[in-house]
């Protein structure tokens, strides 16, 4: 159990770093497409097609690790006020609903994908590219997403989340 | 079911899963999920779920977000905003409530840098009230200006708001970009002379203390030296979109890029600065990304409730002048703004508001600057606006939530003012975007 959860973590943080990197990859992407077109006259095409799909990927493979921090925006007006007992309830209440959403969303999203695939449709923009590469993200984040719900649910089921977080500060 | 069933049953439902918890994004998501069951008659529209997914964040009109939050985060992170509010401070001087100005332009400084209201509050709140208490400064003058400066994010340029305001709304990012920076400046300076005249008029708000004087050649060194360029990237990022120089995404890709080479100039750009930023901006992107997956599917099954005609003509046919809908509407919005964070508002009233909108020929930048500014205004409208909450966390014991409401009052009206100003004066809003290619 203990090398399930080492190699799950491993993967969250792995994807973590994935989308930081795409983040960056953008950025000099786009730099690179107004530099190009500043000394050539002429940019990439496709760039923004791509900042468009690596925005997809960035968000689904992150997401998993903005849960595990517990970063996602949430409204805590009734959990920031009620007794450690009904929070954790509420916490394994609300984190077992995201996981069923989750993996439904992960078994219609490979549904997609393969149909997609089967089909061989096209997103026919400046490039012409595949509309299951933009698609696949979306199923295996959503996977480790519902993962990631269900060890919340048991973290806090055990009592992980009776103390108040302090507030957080975001850059 | 009628629309203004499905109306009730989505809205319900959504409010019960954020009321237990569950995050905004998977709420809405699941509401979606259930609309598409019931409308699409079975699971055979959950395939459309996912499509709606992947297009409502596929999009390069998006791509500022992350780019702007990560130039946000590189200027944090490096200690470059730092830098800038020392030379503010050396500036500001002798002037009367020295510290609740400071915490206005600091706001505006930070709302460029961070566009998150909350976390301007925080730092602020961390930063400023201890010092304001040790001067002797009245509760009213120490939190109500932290508050509001925290407010001010939204609306100083460049604001990640913005963008998904206009890309959910179809229209142009750069016109709304450079549309809210005369809305956000007045704002910073009337909230600035509100203070100012408040603490001449009644010195003891907050009592004048000695500061220590830097010489004049000191301050025009660190000001030439910390402020003007980092500033400068903020203005060229400003004029680069004005003048159609460069797409919005390209401008924030290039403003973040010559960040991250002042920052190297500085010597401040070290693995960790870096790792610390990057980090930073992809948990914030992803937050706000996360949240926009669930806003073509809200729109789709608004149009296939027939919701959103059956609204727009109800609002239309309201005998009632435009205006009286253009306050209901804001009245909405701040309504929400009271329990849900801004994205979440955005991607709820949007759909719905923009049919009435064209329907009625309003110009919807001129529209989507005003909700901005009510937006922020909601952080801090009492009871629940989500930065009074941050203060109460982070402001002394003796500090209760009652002063904390007392003090963000004027800072309201202030807002109130301006939102009537910019509704009898659409020019204030329209006139640079009018004035771009």
């Amino acid at each position: 159990m203990q090398l399930l959860e080492k190699i799950f973590t491993w993967i969250v943080n792995f994807f973590a770093v994935l989308a930081g990197l795409l983040l960056v990859a953008i950025m000099l992407a786009t730099v690179f497409k107004v530099g190009l077109r500043g000394i050539a006259g002429q940019g990439i095409i496709g760039i923004d097609q791509l900042s468009g799909t690596a925005m997809v990927y960035m968000t689904f493979l992150g997401s998993v690790w903005v849960l595990r921090n517990d970063s996602h925006v949430t409204v805590d007006l009734v959990l920031s006020t009620t007794r450690a007992a009904v929070r954790r309830n509420l916490i394994v209440l609300n984190s077992v609903i995201g996981a069923i959403i989750c993996f439904i969303v992960s078994y219609y999203g490979f549904v997609a994908v393969q149909t997609s695939l089967a089909r061989g449709i096209m997103v026919v923009q400046e490039l012409e590219i595949p509309r299951a590469i933009g698609l696949f993200p979306i199923p295996v984040g959503a996977l480790l997403l519902g993962i990631e719900f269900v060890r919340r649910a048991i973290a806090a089921h055990r009592g992980a989340f009776d103390v108040q977080e302090t507030i957080k500060m975001e850059a | 079911m009628e629309w203004w069933q499905f109306l009730l049953a989505f809205f319900s439902a959504l409010g019960v899963l954020l009321l237990i918890g569950l995050p905004v994004a998977f709420a809405f998501l699941l509401v979606n999920m259930v609309g598409v069951y019931f409308l699409w008659g079975g699971t055979s529209g959950f395939n459309q779920i996912i499509m709606s997914i992947e297009s409502s964040i596929s999009t390069f009109v998006l791509v500022p977000i992350p780019m702007f939050v990560l130039m946000g985060a590189i200027m944090f992170h490096s200690g470059i905003a730092r830098k800038m509010i020392d030379v503010l401070d050396h500036w500001i001087g002798f002037v009367a409530g020295r510290l609740a100005v400071l915490a206005i332009t600091t706001g505006a400084v930070l709302g460029a840098l961070t566009g998150v209201a909350m976390g301007s509050v925080a730092i602020l709140g961390s930063a400023l009230l201890p010092e304001m208490k040790e001067r002797a400064y009245s509760k009213s003058m120490s939190v109500g200006p932290i508050l509001a400066s925290g407010s001010l994010a939204i609306l100083i340029p460049p604001s990640t708001l913005a963008i998904v305001l206009a890309s959910l709304g179809g229209f142009s990012v750069a016109k709304i970009l450079v549309a809210i920076v005369v809305p956000g400046l007045l704002l910073a300076m009337m909230y600035a002379t509100y203070i100012i005249l408040r603490c001449v008029f009644n010195p003891e708000l907050a009592p004048a203390y000695r500061v220590p004087q830097v010489p004049m050649s000191q301050r025009l060194k660190e000001t030439f030296i910390h402020l003007v360029p980092p500033v400068s990237i903020i203005v060229f990022v400003i004029l680069a979109i004005f003048y159609g120089v460069a797409t919005p995404t390209e401008a924030a890709a290039l403003g973040t890029f010559v960040t991250c080479i002042l920052a190297a100039l500085y010597g401040y750009f070290n693995w960790k600065v870096i790792r610390t930023s990057i980090a930073s901006a992809t948990s914030l992107s992803i937050m706000v990304l996360i949240i926009l997956t669930g806003s073509a599917g809200f729109s789709q099954l608004l149009s296939f409730a027939g919701v959103t005609t059956a609204i727009t003509s109800f609002a239309t046919d309201l005998p009632v002048h435009p205006l009286i809908l253009l306050i209901l509407m804001q009245l909405v919005v701040m309504f929400l703004g009271m329990f849900l964070e801004q994205t979440s508002i955005v991607l709820v009233t949007i759909p719905i508001f923009l049919p009435i909108i064209h329907a009625l020929g309003w110009d919807p930048i001129w529209f989507g600057t005003i909700m901005m500014l009510n937006l922020e205004m909601a952080t801090i409208t009492p009871p629940f606006g989500l930065s009074l909450f941050v203060m109460k966390g982070i402001a002394p014991p003796d500090v209760t939530i009652g002063d904390i409401y007392k003090a963000a009052v004027p800072f309201i009206l202030i807002n109130i003012v301006l939102m009537a100003l910019m509704i009898a004066f659409p020019q204030i809003v329209l006139g640079l975007p009018n004035m771009m290619n």
